[in-house]
C-alpha cells in the first residue's frame, strides 16, 4: 500500500468514528510519521495495547512517550502505537505509517513471524495494566474504533488481536478478547454501532456480566445454582463446571442470531442497562428486578406456555427446547416460537 | 524488553519502563494536536504539573509513573 493510500485508509476510518460520535484528535504530523521507511498497510491486523500508565497520568499521559519513543540503552525509536485511547475515550491519531508496537511474535493468520509492525495498526490504550477498569466510554470508543478499522479494511473481527495473542512475552490487554471480538464483530454486522451492541461496553469482562446476569434476572449468586438448569443453557454456562460456554458469545439462533448479550440489551433496551449494571455491582438488585418486571412477566407468560403446550407430548429436553424457542422468539420480538 | 539487535521492523515499546527524564522531555517536545475543525487541542492540560504531581505523590508515599 502506498503511503498516499494509507492515508486515504486512515482518513477513512477517522471520518467513520467521528460518524458514530467519537471525538477523534490528530497529532500535528501524523500522515507522515513512521518508524520505518519500507511500506506500510494497515490492513493486516489491528493490535490492541494497554500502555500501563499510571492511573495519575489523565488522558494522555502516554501519548508524548508514545510519538517520541525511547531511548537509552535499548532505544525504540517513536512511534509506538499509530492510535492513542484516551480514559475517557477519546482517541488520538498518531501515525499512519509503520509504528513500534508489535515487535516479535506470530505468525498469526496472514501475519507473518516478527513482522507485524508494517502490515497492522497499533492502538495503545491508556491503563495501567494492574486491574484499572476501563470506562464504558473507552470501551464503546475501543469496540467502534476496532469495528471502524474492519470496516474500512474489509476485515472481519478475527483480525482484532490483543498484544498478548501476538507474543507470550505481554500480557496486555487484560481483557478478554473473545468477548471484545464479539462486540466487534457485531458493530461490523449492523455496519456501526448501535444500542444492543454498546450494552456490552457497560462492563469489562464476561464473569462481570453474569454477575450481573444472576443477580437481576435471578436474584441469586453465582454459587447459588438450585434451579437454574434453564437459564444456564441459556446463556452457555455449563451445568456441571459452571463454565462460561463459547455460546454465550456467539449466535444464537433461538434469539434471531444474536448473542446472549444482545438479546438481554434487546429485551432491557427501555432503561435496562444502567439498572444491570447497578446490580451487576450490587448496587440495587431489588430495583432492577422491579424495574424490569413486566418485561421479565411477558417473557415467563411465554415461556410456561410453551413448556404446557410442549408437556403434553414431549419429555423434558423437549420441553426445555420450546422453552428456549419461545423465550427467543419473546426476545426477538416475535409473536409464537 | 526489545533487544536492540533486532531488526527495526521487529521492535515494540515498553511504555512502563521509560524513565521519568524521557518522559519531561517528550512532554517537552510534543507536537501539536488538532480536533476535527483544525483547532489546537490541549491533551498536555492535564500533564502541565507532572513534575509537581510526581513530587506530591512522593510525599503521599504513591508510586507515579508517566
Amino acid at each position: 500500500m502506498s503511503a498516499t493510500l494509507a492515508v486515504d485508509f486512515y482518513r477513512e476510518w477517522n471520518a467513520l468514528m467521528r460518524s458514530w460520535g467519537h471525538t477523534v484528535v490528530e497529532v500535528d504530523g501524523c500522515e507522515s510519521r513512521t518508524a520505518s521507511a519500507r511500506a506500510y498497510d494497515p490492513r493486516g491486523g489491528f493490535f490492541e495495547h494497554h500502555d500501563a500508565s499510571s492511573r495519575l497520568s489523565g488522558n494522555w499521559g502516554s501519548l508524548p512517550s508514545i510519538i517520541a519513543g525511547r531511548k537509552g540503552s535499548a532505544p525504540v525509536p517513536g512511534p509506538l502505537s499509530n492510535l492513542q485511547f484516551a480514559r475517557d475515550g477519546q482517541v488520538a491519531l498518531v501515525a499512519v505509517g509503520t509504528a513500534n508496537h508489535g515487535g516479535v511474535g506470530g505468525p498469526r493468520g496472514a501475519l507473518p513471524a516478527n513482522d507485524a509492525n508494517r502490515f497492522t495498526c497499533g492502538a495503545e490504550v491508556a491503563n495501567d495494566g494492574l486491574g484499572e477498569a476501563y470506562s464504558p466510554e473507552l470501551t464503546r470508543a475501543l469496540i467502534h474504533g476496532e469495528a471502524a478499522w474492519a470496516i474500512v479494511a474489509g476485515r472481519t473481527a478475527e483480525y482484532v488481536i490483543g498484544h498478548k495473542e501476538w507474543t507470550n512475552r505481554k500480557i496486555d490487554p487484560l481483557v478478554d478478547m473473545n468477548l471484545r471480538r464479539a462486540a466487534v464483530a457485531a458493530v461490523i454486522a449492523n455496519r456501526g454501532p448501535q444500542q444492543e451492541d454498546d450494552f456490552m461496553a457497560l462492563f469489562n469482562n464476561i464473569e462481570e456480566f453474569q454477575v450481573a446476569v444472576n443477580r437481576a434476572v435471578l436474584c441469586r449468586t453465582p454459587a447459588d445454582r438450585e434451579g437454574a438448569w434453564l437459564w444456564d443453557r441459556v446463556a452457555g454456562i455449563d451445568d456441571k463446571t459452571g463454565a462460561v460456554s463459547a455460546v454465550t458469545v456467539g449466535p444464537l439462533s433461538e434469539f434471531g442470531g444474536r448473542n446472549l448479550p444482545q438479546a438481554l440489551a434487546y429485551l432491557f433496551r427501555e432503561d435496562g442497562s444502567p439498572l444491570l449494571l447497578a446490580a451487576a455491582r450490587n448496587e440495587d438488585p431489588a430495583a432492577f428486578v422491579e424495574a424490569m418486571r413486566p418485561a421479565l412477566t411477558e417473557v415467563a407468560r411465554s415461556a410456561v406456555a410453551a413448556a404446557q403446550q410442549a408437556g403434553a407430548s414431549g419429555d423434558a429436553e423437549e420441553i426445555a427446547e420450546a422453552v428456549v424457542a419461545r423465550m427467543g422468539a419473546s426476545l426477538v420480538g416475535q409473536s409464537g416460537a | 524488553m526489545s533487544d536492540p539487535t533486532q531488526a527495526p521492523d521487529q521492535l515494540d515499546g515498553d511504555l512502563h519502563s521509560l524513565s521519568d527524564d524521557e518522559y519531561f522531555e517528550a512532554l517537552a517536545a510534543m507536537p501539536a494536536v488538532r480536533d476535527a475543525d483544525g483547532s489546537p487541542v490541549d491533551v498536555t492540560g492535564d500533564v502541565q504539573d507532572r513534575r509537581a504531581e510526581k513530587a506530591a505523590a512522593a510525599a503521599a508515599g504513591q508510586e507515579w509513573t508517566p
